[in-house]
């Protein structure tokens, strides 16, 4: 089986910058209202435990994402990885994201195309 | 001063197979952005740049880049870009169509013959040079203003000048040294992993939204390094933004009330034995009338005054009590009547509690001041002891006479003292009346006055540059200000056409210093801004205001780097050392008032007259002023009293203001109930700029403001709705965005819009009045010092608009109507490579 990538999402320090989206965009040319990784918001809304809020975003990937194929051919790392301002996005075979998962304990996402 | 380079950097330039250069460089302006000089990687195929990307070489930034860099090439070959020198006759300002392309000779030409014209016709001061914020353009503008002008009225058009130098200047009064930063490791080899580093257990972030604005060029994102590595934030904001959110405390204060929650932490920490007796004692002058000031405001009242519970503000209190931590001190303090009080209460907080230089403290800034365009530190033979900043010895052919003349500066002192140019609220009032005199010739450096940041009152100096005998006006693009009050048009080069250096804060922090290396030529007959200083110079006519001694001080942009890094910076490599690297880092020193690093004699302590952080500031006192902070109510506060009238120490602009107006409209408060704060930063623009990217405009396609959705529910607004922002000195219209960010009584509206696709002709000039919110910022209502306007706590009333002002297109449908000869899409040469 060949082996499986993915993308790891530390959505609790995503600071929501659209680096992502143009990083994306840049590296593939896609048009205005498309996208290859789109970022998505949760909130912001008030807790009911009061002063906590519920602000996330959710950078989710298209069926475009094929992880920067040109760019990890060459030994680099997707464009969305290099440029998030918040290095909140981590490449790399599954499995090893998903041990990286366990060990966070909040708000995080595995994502494959 | 102490360098070190990456050692294993990639060279400036490499290539790819195909034959693709890769150049390492920095990017500061144009387009705007402040100069963190984020590292680039710029792909040159056939001399045409393809693409641009993060340089993981860059120490600070890894790589990483925001997306006004990533899309920066919309920009550089946009269509309506201008890259041919434009006229047009003054009697046809405001029209689209009476433009015409001329050489740069003419413009020369032009420009000397109305400068000797207008020095003729009005007298010597009757020129003056306005600057917009945080841009390249400042580092040069003192040629501009001083050299060729030849006038002392530069000017920072900014009501209450209330951007980074009310803060800069508290400091250097203060503690007669630089601006103090939260240690982030920018200076040291190792970064976070350094031994010399130490892990700040909190991050108190004082009305700054770094993550968006990377301000004054600190790297914004370095908080969220530091918050991942299990530092604390503190966040003073009255709105809960995203980093809100993520804070261990979040003080929601009530917006201007600054100076009454800094009170109440130091109420605590005084009053609790919180503070680092051994600081106070060795390096604090006036620690007792200090306290006995402080003794006034009790946390109670703090509390009830900021609206944050006394409760966090003792928790915090005994957080800040925990050393280090590193205070992040932003904008929301200079835009404020109060703030210069404010800042002298934040820098008192960090000093007691002996965070000032210690390892992940708050760092102090080096004694340095770039040749920033003051008219004091020039060489004159003036004291330069105490409470000054080194600066650049140029030449500097303006009289005494002129200086003493400068609009405003014999009312306010601060500007006398350590600025030595027109002071914004009181040249607006000269432009308009010609009291004491007229000022007819303007040369806008690369901003945008009437579509601001950095204005009040636009529709003001709309007026007042129309009255004008001449001006002329370099950028990138037409503007607003420049459709409708222009008369020459100067295209400058990008920071991908030209060379130049970045320092951190104004090179006063450590880290890295950068080089902007030109990667491409100029497209059209672009020119930097120094370039069109070098041609001047080179003109008879101003030819001695540039030499010494037979020797030219802009001779080459090497040279002036060079002699910049070197008797400024105090950096001990040249332009050429620093091209090679891209990136030469200034190591971070520590407790530098210990080691005689910062007077000038080399003794230890600090650069004051009493050699220690004067808490009771002795140069306040001699601006006729209280040596020591004290609160005042906002202006346009419900709560506000006229409790000044009689005592000039304490009375200023604002006061005055609102004890006229109130006696004229009783009723304001009724009518004009929300509190209006502006100038929150966004994504995807630097303030006016960046509108003509339609990828950019993807991301923010039009101007909102934040509405919470009680108040919204009560107005009859729903999200998406467009509403009109009204007061008594302006309306605009913005959509609505229904949020609980804001407090009920709170709303945050969005600034520096205009829409480059529309008529640029008056009087529509690019839609400038239809969601301009400075035009609801009155000018005069500002502190004592002259420092501080309420751009942040500003009243309005809001309503759903009966119409749009405009109709919404999709941003892949945006269709641009400009059309002028000296643009890219006219150039028969250039057209093909115009990308939108």
């Amino acid at each position: 089986m060949t082996q499986k990538y993915g993308l790891l999402i530390d959505n609790y320090w995503c600071t929501g910058c659209h680096t992502c989206e143009i990083a994306c965009k840049n590296e593939h040319d896609y048009p205005i209202g498309q996208f290859g990784i789109h970022m998505l918001v949760n909130g912001p809304w008030e807790l009911m435990e009061e002063g906590k809020w519920e602000h996330t975003y959710y950078p989710v990937i298209t069926t475009y994402c094929d992880f920067c194929k040109d760019r990890t051919e060459k030994g680099e790392i997707p464009s969305c990885v290099l440029h998030c301002l918040a290095s909140a996005i981590e490449y790399g075979p599954i499995e090893e994201l998903a041990a990286e998962m366990a060990t966070r304990d909040r708000r995080t996402t595995l994502l494959i195309p | 001063m102490a360098t070190f380079v990456k050692e294993d950097a990639k060279p400036q330039v490499t290539f790819l197979e195909d034959g693709t250069e890769i150049h390492r460089t920095s990017p500061w302006s144009p387009p705007g952005c402040h100069g963190v000089g984020c590292g680039i990687r710029a792909f040159v195929k056939d001399g045409k740049v393809v693409k641009v990307e993060g340089d993981p070489d860059d120490v600070i930034t890894q790589g990483r880049l925001c997306v006004r860099c990533l899309r920066v090439l919309d920009l550089v070959y946009h269509p309506d870009r201008i890259v041919h020198p434009m006229y047009r006759d003054p009697k046809d300002r405001g029209k689209a169509d009476a433009w015409q392309v001329v050489t740069w000779d003419w413009a020369y030409d032009k420009i000397s013959e109305e400068i000797a014209k207008c020095k003729e016709k009005y007298g010597p001061n009757s020129l003056t040079v306005l600057t917009g914020t945080g841009r390249e353009a400042g580092r040069y503008m003192t040629n501009t203003s001083a050299r060729i002008c030849v006038t002392t009225n530069q000017c920072y058009t900014q009501t209450g000048f209330s951007c980074m130098a009310p803060r800069d200047t508290v400091c250097s009064m203060i503690g007669g040294a630089g601006y103090i930063e939260y240690d982030f490791a920018n200076g040291l080899p190792g970064r976070y992993d350094d031994p010399e580093w130490v892990q700040p257990k909190y991050l108190l972030n004082w009305g700054r939204d770094s993550l968006r604005s990377n301000p004054d060029g600190t790297w914004g994102h370095s908080i969220i390094e530091l918050l991942k590595r299990g530092t604390k934030l503190i966040n003073v904001d009255p709105r809960v933004n995203w980093l809100s959110t993520r804070a261990l405390y979040h003080m929601q204060l009530r917006p201007n009330t600054d100076t009454a929650l800094a009170f109440g932490l130091l109420n605590v920490i005084i009053n609790e034995d919180l503070y680092d007796h051994d600081f106070v004692d060795k390096w604090c002058y006036g620690f007792d009338e200090f306290k006995e000031r402080v003794n006034e405001y009790s946390v109670e009242w703090a509390a009830k005054v900021t609206e944050v519970p006394e409760q966090m503000i003792r928790d915090v209190a005994h957080c800040l009590a925990e050393k280090p931590w590193g205070l992040n001190m932003g904008l929301a303090n200079d835009q404020n009547p109060n703030g210069v009080q404010s800042v002298h209460c934040l820098y008192a907080l960090a000093a007691i509690t002996g965070n000032l230089d210690i390892p992940g403290g708050t760092n102090i800034g080096w004694n340095i001041t770039l040749d920033f365009g003051g008219n004091k530190y020039d060489g004159n033979g003036e004291d330069s002891s105490a409470n000054q900043k080194r600066e650049i010895i140029p030449p500097n052919p303006v009289t005494q006479e002129q200086r003493d003349s400068t609009i405003g500066l014999a009312r306010f002192k601060i500007y006398q003292l350590l600025l030595g140019k027109a002071v914004p609220d009181v040249f607006i009032d000269t432009l308009e009346t010609d009291e004491p005199y007229p000022v007819r010739f303007c040369w806008i450096l690369h901003t945008n006055p009437v579509s601001p940041t950095n204005t009040a009152a636009p529709q003001r100096w709309h007026a007042a540059l129309k009255r004008m005998d001449f001006v002329v006006a370099q950028d990138i693009f037409m503007n607003p200000t420049i459709a409708s009050c222009c008369d020459l048009f100067l295209p400058l080069a990008t920071w991908l056409e030209h060379d130049g250096y970045i320092t951190q804060l104004m090179g006063e922090h450590p880290g890295p210093v950068k080089g902007m290396i030109k990667v491409m030529e100029p497209l059209g007959e672009c020119k930097s801004e120094f370039e069109i200083i070098h041609d001047m110079a080179q003109r008879p006519e101003f030819h001695d205001n540039f030499y010494i001694d037979g020797e030219s001080k802009v001779s080459s942009i090497e040279e002036y780097i060079t002699e910049d890094l070197t008797k400024v910076v105090l950096f001990d490599h040249d332009w050429e050392y620093l091209k090679e690297h891209v990136q030469v880092s200034r190591k971070t020193e520590y407790y530098k008032y210990e080691r005689g690093m910062l007077r000038n004699d080399g003794e230890p302590g600090f650069n004051t007259t009493t050699g220690k952080v004067e808490l009771m500031s002795l140069m306040f006192a001699a601006c006729d002023g209280d040596p020591l902070p004290y609160y005042e109510e906002p202006v346009f506060s419900p709560y506000w009293e006229d409790v000044t009238a009689d005592d000039p120490l304490h009375d200023s602009d604002a006061s005055k203001f609102m004890r006229e107006y109130e006696k004229a409209h009783p009723n304001w408060k009724k009518d004009f109930p929300i509190i209006l704060t502006t100038g929150a930063r966004n994504w995807a623009s630097f303030h006016s700029e960046h509108r003509q990217s339609k990828m950019l405009r993807e991301i923010k396609e039009y101007p909102y403001v934040q509405i919470n959705p009680e108040l919204a529910a009560e107005l009859g607004i729903q999200e998406g709705d467009w509403v009109k922002i009204d007061n008594p000195w302006g309306h605009c219209f913005e959509k609505a965005k229904v949020t609980p960010i804001v407090k009920k009584n709170v709303v945050m509206a969005d600034h520096g819009w205009w829409y480059p696709e529309e008529d640029m002709n008056e009087p529509n000039i690019g839609g400038v009045w239809k969601s301009n919110i400075n035009t609801l910022v009155p000018n005069d209502v500002i502190g004592h010092y002259g420092f501080g306007a309420p751009m942040k706590a500003l009243c309005c009333r809001i309503t759903k608009a009966d119409k749009p002002p405009l109709t919404e297109v999709r941003p892949q449908d945006i269709k641009s109507q400009q059309n002028y000869p000296g643009s890219i899409k006219n150039d028969p040469f250039l057209k093909d490579l115009a990308v939108e």
